[in-house]
């Protein structure tokens, strides 16, 4: 067995340990949110808070629509006047409830007046969007809690509203269902008892958000690198039971096809929400990275369908088509963020694509219905992988990407797809010894305990690329200080907003990749794009932030324009990188 | 053939959910029908009661529709919803009472099949009576996921006259390569205890990968402070920490430990009286290599009560295997059950060691009802 040994250029700090300054960096008139009634730290409010407004316009699920587009069409806010954004009111999460952990990669809901936040550890907030009273908290119980407490995996991102209820997957494999009006648990159901053996101990957990569509919300799986057997599946809304006679799996099952010889299970979860076309009612996800990462000799072959984006029937789960992005991939080059679904100008006509962007650091376009290459693995970003030897080889892009699970945005204005990168390199060393060891029992074969942990050596950034999709070309790609780890969320009046690990939130004129707007909030480390919406004809912005102290911004126009003191960027451990 | 003689065994909890699928009479390779209803009126059928179980194939072809149908005297029942043990979701019946099930055919699995709900059922567009009602929800059908098997010979034990070796083959698809039971994963495993070295009961330890993904998590500690994770063996630096509620210990900034490869280990931790730091050398944590590992992969065994003996080897990479079984319990030729097994061995097994009596439970949803070819010519018949 060949072996290699990965050594990631950047520190790797747990969220706990990756504190900046940002404590002390108060924001005078950013409004608290009061809390409602009867709450209290340990207890969910019982008694509902009120919502502002009367007519809405929703941002009402994980992409903006099923097609993951993440283009609003609201237009009040422009190039010209963006600059009068300010915050309207945040939240610090933890002030809320002190058992809210560190990090958070939430990507907000806005249904009817309210905006749906998870939190690390998976709490919900439900706000009032236009003022941020709550109305609602869930949290779980301390028990539940406990058994991922564990700082590093504890990532959500977000929930589904649907048939008057709130969806969300818990780190410890459970499909949560809340009131959508009062957050009261409705129920909550373990993953293992569909699909066997889908438990923490067993390297499983959930981060995604869910998606609601037609009667069901379709989940998937996180763990591709503790080798489990990644899969999409199916449950009915009403009761939450299984929706589809079997789950997709995206991996042989250990022992047969590519995975015949191998002592490992496959990989390939399915780390982010599904693009769901309600023509066709075919479903679109992005299949992650095989296991073990870094090996490749118990796993020959192609590798199907890990480093995928697959369609299926989203009534039965059947197979539609799939197309691999990576084949034997030996660097850890997932498919990790969500497709998108576009109806764009391609060669000078209109095609119903799907496209994603991996973290091998290639775009890709396929035809909708067939699955037919569009535009084949575009770079946009340093690539250069070469095999590795047991001196080390530097591979461009890193483990973290390429594109990470951060979204990308779409323009139909300019027809281009903005794509978030990452520029951060990783040396991979192979081992020495060929020997593949078969049996159990070699005591003393190899020396361990602990030792000292590799140092920082290399200095990442992030990148903009414009894709135009009529001409599979790059028409621009902007450096920024950070990698982009949150992704976008565009208006009609073509602007483009992000967040950055060091706090800030900008505003980019997507036909010149001009950034035209920046805010430093007194938030850290923002790896989620906002949601967009609107309270009786007023437009608001709702980003979350993570780091040591989550919070959550709500911008709009005439908003509180004072700055926090300008943040220092974060990043996350490994495991939050997807 | 090597005998294993002092096998310690640790069952998964996973695998302890339905171990309790054993018969108290022995199930006749012969006794097999797919509608099980004592009302010979009431008719459950399926086209196939069992299915070649078939590899994984990208091209999803491995999920296949299985066609049934409910009748009462022979006529058709409408709208009435079949649930399988199996299947995730309850499908209803056609007008013509037939219904079609998508089965995942790489997976061994033996499915009951039976009827959920009458509630919008009719027979020649009437709703039933409840006499109706009633016949109709005793019946059941079985449809099994299996590799079939062969009975290659069978002679008498030299060891001891009043048993027969059967000899016997799990026949794969042609290019299949099946995965019969071997070393899939490692333990990490030993006690945490407090600095005054008493155990600590559930506490749960993690060790995540420091540079890179993935992670391991350990069962509660127990009364004796013992706790395992059962794990991948790749030689890397992770950070080991023990939570408790929710209190974390940890390794002291900037130290990781160093796992080993291909071997289980044991790692005893003794947290510290104060603070959340734990010191990282012996005593306080000690480390060594440890025997056993976790196997997983296909076994055979006979669907007898648990009570009646015999030992089974386990399958070599042509799926030969042989059980040894009293010739009284062989004549009433009892069928065979295929399952897919995890179990912590302290011993080292390979293909074709013996396992001992009990060492090979089905699960509840493991197919039990594998009938076997065998060509009965005299020459056989003077073993048994």
């Amino acid at each position: 067995m060949r072996k290699t040994h990965v050594m990631i250029g950047a520190a790797l700090l747990s969220t706990s340990l990756a504190l900046s300054g940002c404590n002390t960096n108060k924001n005078n008139n950013a409004a608290t949110p009061a809390p409602a009634q009867n709450t209290n730290e340990n207890k969910p409010s019982t008694t509902p808070g009120k919502v502002t407004g009367t007519s809405f316009k929703n941002f009402g699920t994980y992409g903006f629509d099923l097609k993951n587009t993440r283009h609003v069409p609201y237009k009040e806010v422009t190039a010209a006047n963006v600059k009068d954004l300010g915050v309207i009111w945040s939240a610090d999460l933890k002030e809320l409830d002190k058992d809210v952990k560190n990090g958070n990669q939430c990507y907000p809901v806005f249904v009817d007046g309210i905006v749906y936040i998870t939190t690390a550890g998976n709490q919900v907030f439900a706000f009032d969007g236009a003022t941020g009273s709550q109305i609602w908290h869930w949290k779980p119980s301390a028990e539940q809690a406990a058994t991922f407490s564990k700082s590093g995996i504890i990532a959500n991102r977000g929930v589904a509203v649907g048939e008057g209820k709130v969806f969300m997957l818990t780190v410890d494999n459970q499909i949560v269902s809340l009131d959508q009006k009062t957050g009261k648990l409705i129920k909550m159901v373990p993953i293992s008892e569909s699909i066997k053996g889908v438990t923490l101990e067993n390297g499983y957990y959930e981060t995604t958000a869910p998606v609601y569509y037609k009667g069901n919300i379709y989940i998937g799986s996180s763990g591709g690198d503790n080798g489990i057997r990644g899969f999409v599946n199916a449950y009915k809304a009403s009761d939450l039971s299984p929706a589809w006679a079997s789950p997709f799996y995206t991996v042989p099952p250990k022992g047969q096809d590519w995975l015949a010889n191998s002592k490992f299970q496959g990989g390939g979860a399915v780390w982010n929400p599904p693009a769901i076309d309600e023509e066709t009612g075919i479903m679109y996800f992005a299949v992650g990275n095989p296991a073990p990462d870094f090996y490749g000799e118990s796993r020959p072959g192609d590798n199907p369908h890990t480093d995928s984006v697959v369609a299926v029937d989203a009534a039965t789960g059947k197979l539609i088509w799939a197309k691999q992005e990576i084949s034997h991939d030996l660097w850890d080059y997932d498919a990790a963020a969500s497709p998108m679904i576009l109806n764009a100008t391609v060669k000078g006509k209109q095609q119903k694509i799907v496209v994603q962007g991996g973290k091998s650091g290639q775009w890709y376009a396929w035809d909708a219905k067939t699955g037919a290459v569009v535009w084949d693995g575009v770079p946009f970003a340093k690539i250069d992988h070469p095999k590795p030897t047991p001196e080390g080889v530097t591979v461009y892009p890193g483990v973290l990407g390429g594109e990470n699970y951060a979204p990308e945005t779409y323009d139909p204005a300019t027809n281009y797809v903005l794509i978030p990168g990452v520029e951060q390199g990783a040396v991979i060393k192979s081992a020495k010894s060929q020997t593949e060891a078969s049996t159990p029992d070699m005591p003393g074969a190899a020396a361990f305990g602990t030792t000292t942990s590799a140092p920082a050596n290399d200095v990442p950034f992030g990148t903009i690329t414009a894709m135009d999709v009529n001409t599979g070309k790059k028409a621009y790609q902007i450096k920024t200080k950070d990698p982009m780890r949150g992704g976008f969320t565009s208006t009609t009046t073509g602007l483009a907003f992000y967040g950055e690990l060091d706090g800030k939130i900008n505003a980019l004129d997507i036909k010149n990749g001009k950034v035209i707007w920046t805010f430093q909030t007194t938030g850290s480390s923002i790896q989620a794009a906002p949601a967009i919406f609107v309270v009786d004809d007023k437009q608001y912005m709702a980003f979350t932030s993570g780091g040591p102290k989550p919070k959550v911004f709500v911008f709009g126009l005439g908003g509180d324009k004072t700055q926090g003191k300008a943040g220092t960027a974060e990043d996350t451990n490994a495991h939050q990188k997807k | 053939m090597w005998y294993l003689q002092r096998l310690s065994i640790l069952i998964m909890t996973v695998c302890l959910a339905g171990c309790a699928g054993m018969p108290s009479k022995p199930v006749s390779s012969e006794a097999r029908a797919s509608s099980q209803a004592a009302d010979h009126g009431v008719q459950l059928t399926v086209d196939s009661s069992s299915l070649r179980l078939k590899q994984w194939k990208s091209d999803g072809s491995h999920m296949t529709s299985v066609h049934g149908r409910l009748l009462l005297d022979n006529q058709p029942v409408a709208g009435a919803t079949v649930h399988t043990s199996q299947s995730q979701i309850d499908v209803p019946t056609g007008k013509d009472g037939s219904f079609t099930l998508t089965v995942d055919q790489s997976l061994l699995a033996e499915t009951k099949i039976s009827i959920a709900s009458l509630k919008d059922a009719t027979v020649s567009g009437k709703h039933l009576t409840p006499e109706m009602s009633k016949r109709l929800l005793t019946a059941s059908a079985m449809l099994s996921v299996n590799y079939p098997i062969e009975v290659l010979k069978v002679e008498d034990d030299p060891e001891d006259a009043s048993k027969v070796q059967v000899h016997g083959r799990v026949i794969a698809g042609s290019g299949d390569v099946v995965s019969y039971f071997q070393v899939d994963k490692y333990r990490m495993g030993g006690v945490v205890k407090d600095a005054n070295g008493r155990p600590v009961e559930n506490a749960v330890v993690w060790f995540d990968r420091d540079q890179g993904e993935g992670f391991g998590k350990s069962t509660p500690t127990d009364q004796d402070g013992r706790y395992s994770i059962f794990y991948w063996p790749e030689d890397e630096e992770t950070n080991l920490s023990v939570t408790i509620g929710t209190k974390r210990y940890t390794l002291p900034e900037g130290r990781v430990f160093k796992m080993p490869e291909n071997t289980s280990v044991e790692i005893d931790i003794t947290l510290p009286e104060e603070g959340t730091v734990i010191t990282d050398h012996p005593p306080y944590l000690v480390s060594r290599t440890s025997s056993g590992a976790m196997y997983t992969g296909v076994l055979v065994g006979l669907s007898l009560p648990k009570d009646v003996p015999y030992s089974v080897t386990i399958p070599n990479k042509r799926g030969e295997f042989t059980v040894t079984v009293a010739k009284k319990v062989w004549k009433q030729r009892p069928a065979f059950f295929e399952t897919r097994m995890s179990k912590f061995v302290e011993g080292r097994l390979t293909w074709g060691d013996t396992l001992p009596a009990g060492f090979v439970q089905p699960a509840a949803e493991d197919p039990k009802h594998i009938p076997f070819k065998y060509d009965e010519r005299p020459a056989h018949s003077t073993a048994i």
